[in-house]
């Protein structure tokens, strides 16, 4: 199929699993074919490979809780185990009863409060203008507003990977630009999605910061920077086709 | 039904000629008199239709020709060649902005390509490659022979029978694949991914806030990834499955049916174990949500 307009976000998917070693043979092929003809898609590969290096250096943190014993009680090894197993994972969400300013949080608390964040922020930057690179006001429950101010001192907030924040940051300005051209619809539907990846970041963020160790969550992390780089390359799109 | 008049530009009209009326498409039998409109087209041509709003129903079929028909005097379409690509646009000449509903028919061979903002779309029976970008609007797909790319802001997208890979996106809303042949990659941005009757090498599923389900047949040498952030991943595979199965959750459930025998532990909240021999790379990863790992043949 050959679109009019580009198809970087299935290469760059192409390319995440060709820098872990899971691409397909054909796919492999295809994207190889595709680097030697592109020189804008061997940048990509190489700022692709820097985020997935950087991220190799972040090093292995201990986890909070070995959860070993938990798992290895429900696991035979190494012979099979007959029946279904069922391994609850422990939350690993510190005790709010820890937190030395004697402020008693849950994690959904302190979730809710790192969106609340967000949400002061894009109804500071509205004041402005309008952000698409934020959790529009409108879809964060109000209850959670207060707590804004007990996470804005939060240093563990984590930055997009530095490959791709040059980019978030200059579609996010083609997405502003858009605005005028675009009808209210299609803006209200685009901040909403937006809303849902930065629910997800600030999920990760704040989980990342519960277990700093975690390497499925930096993954994660980055998985989802990359969703939303993805969605931004989308709604660039449809501001340009659509209007 | 009403005609669909074609403002063809005259500079443009070369290659396009209208011929004689043709069989009332299926889908319109409800409508009224049919006035078709036909398109001859060469082997090799595409089309593209940008632009549309309304409802649209978009069929195979065995001539060399585009047919067109609408149901609103003031539908109009603009029609004009591009080499070998066959653009059809909303025509917004005298300030229309509005729906239409169009029935078309195109070669099974012809590559598709549609671009609507708020547009529902059906589509079937082509042997061709196929691709979709809305807006808004929900998207039904049956039996497409080659690779399908769909990729919608708000809509559902249901697609039944595609056997030249997959690639959907719906941003808001569910996702449905069945029978799907070919390497496969769905996505929801908040909304349930349900692939069934999958038969691929290479899977790729992620949603940020819905649930993933997968039934299909495992390739000893596939490779197939789920990603959830907030939501449930339910994988049924068949018993006879060989794969090496990597899980890592932040806050979940693990549950199998298969026997698991641990190949490594990190540690933390990801571990790996093998069913059956091993083989294939099967990797779920469940932010906060539940990994349900079935045996298919229950």
């Amino acid at each position: 199929m050959k679109w009019i307009n580009d198809k970087n976000s299935r290469w760059t998917d192409m390319m995440s699993e060709y820098l872990d070693g899971t691409l397909d043979a054909e796919s492999h092929r295809e994207l190889e074919a595709h680097l030697a003809e592109s020189g804008e898609a061997r940048r990509t590969l190489e700022e692709l490979r820097a985020v997935v290096q950087a991220a190799g250096e972040l090093g292995e943190l201990q986890p909070e809780r070995d959860l070993w014993a938990g798992i290895a009680a429900t696991i035979e090894a190494p012979g099979p185990v007959e029946d279904a197993k069922v391994i609850a994972l422990p939350v690993a969400a510190p005790d709010v009863e820890r937190a030395e300013d004697g402020i008693r949080l849950s994690r959904p608390q302190l979730i809710a409060a790192s969106v609340a964040l967000i949400a002061v922020s894009s109804a500071l930057t509205a004041q402005i203008g309008p952000s698409w690179g934020s959790a529009p006001v409108a879809d964060v429950p109000a209850e959670t507003q207060g707590a804004a101010t007990l996470v804005s001192d939060n240093p563990g907030a984590v930055p997009p990977p530095p490959a791709i924040a040059r980019e978030l940051a200059e579609l996010e300005s083609t997405l502003e630009e858009a605005q005028g051209i675009l009808d209210p619809n299609t803006i209200r539907v685009i901040e909403r999605n937006l809303a849902v990846i930065e629910q997800a970041i600030a999920d990760s963020q704040e989980a990342l910061r519960l277990d700093p160790g975690n390497d499925y969550l930096s993954e994660h992390l980055n998985r989802v920077y990359e969703r939303k780089l993805t969605y931004l390359r989308d709604a660039a799109n449809v501001a340009e086709w659509s209007s | 039904m009403r005609p669909v008049y074609l403002a063809l530009a005259s500079t443009l009209w070369v290659g396009l000629s209208a011929t004689e009326p043709a069989t009332r498409p299926d889908t319109s039998g409800h409508l009224g008199p049919v006035l078709d409109t036909i398109i001859e087209v060469r082997q090799g041509d595409r089309v593209v239709f940008e632009g549309l709003s309304g409802e649209m129903s978009i069929r195979g079929w065995d001539r060399d020709a585009i047919e067109i028909a609408g149901d609103d005097d003031d539908s109009r379409v603009a029609v004009q060649r591009r080499g070998s690509t066959i653009e059809i646009e909303r025509d917004d000449r005298k300030g229309r902005s509005r729906d239409f509903e169009a029935y078309v028919r195109v070669p099974r061979w012809m590559d598709v390509e549609i671009r609507g903002r708020n547009l529902d779309l059906r589509l079937e029976d082509l042997d061709s490659d196929v691709g979709v970008r809305t807006v808004s609007g929900d998207i039904s797909i049956e039996r497409v022979q080659g690779a399908l790319e769909v990729r919608t802001v708000e809509g559902e997208v249901d697609v039944m029978g595609a056997y030249g890979g997959v690639s959907v996106s719906s941003q808001s809303d569910d996702v449905w694949l069945r029978d799907i042949e070919g390497r496969v990659e769905a996505h929801s941005g908040s909304g349930d991914l349900t692939l069934i009757d999958v038969a691929s090498t290479s899977v790729r599923a992620e949603t940020q806030d819905g649930d993933v389900t997968f039934s299909g047949t495992i390739d000893d040498g596939g490779v197939y990834r789920f990603f959830v952030h907030d939501g449930d991943a339910d994988i049924a595979i068949p018993s006879s499955t060989n794969a090496n199965v990597s899980v890592s959750t932040f806050d979940g459930d693990f549950h199998s049916d298969f026997p698991v025998r641990l190949d490594r532990f990190t540690g933390g909240r990801a571990f790996d174990f093998s069913i059956g021999s091993g083989g294939a790379r099967i990797e779920i990863q469940v932010f906060d949500g539940e990994i349900n790992i079935l045996e298919r043949d229950r």
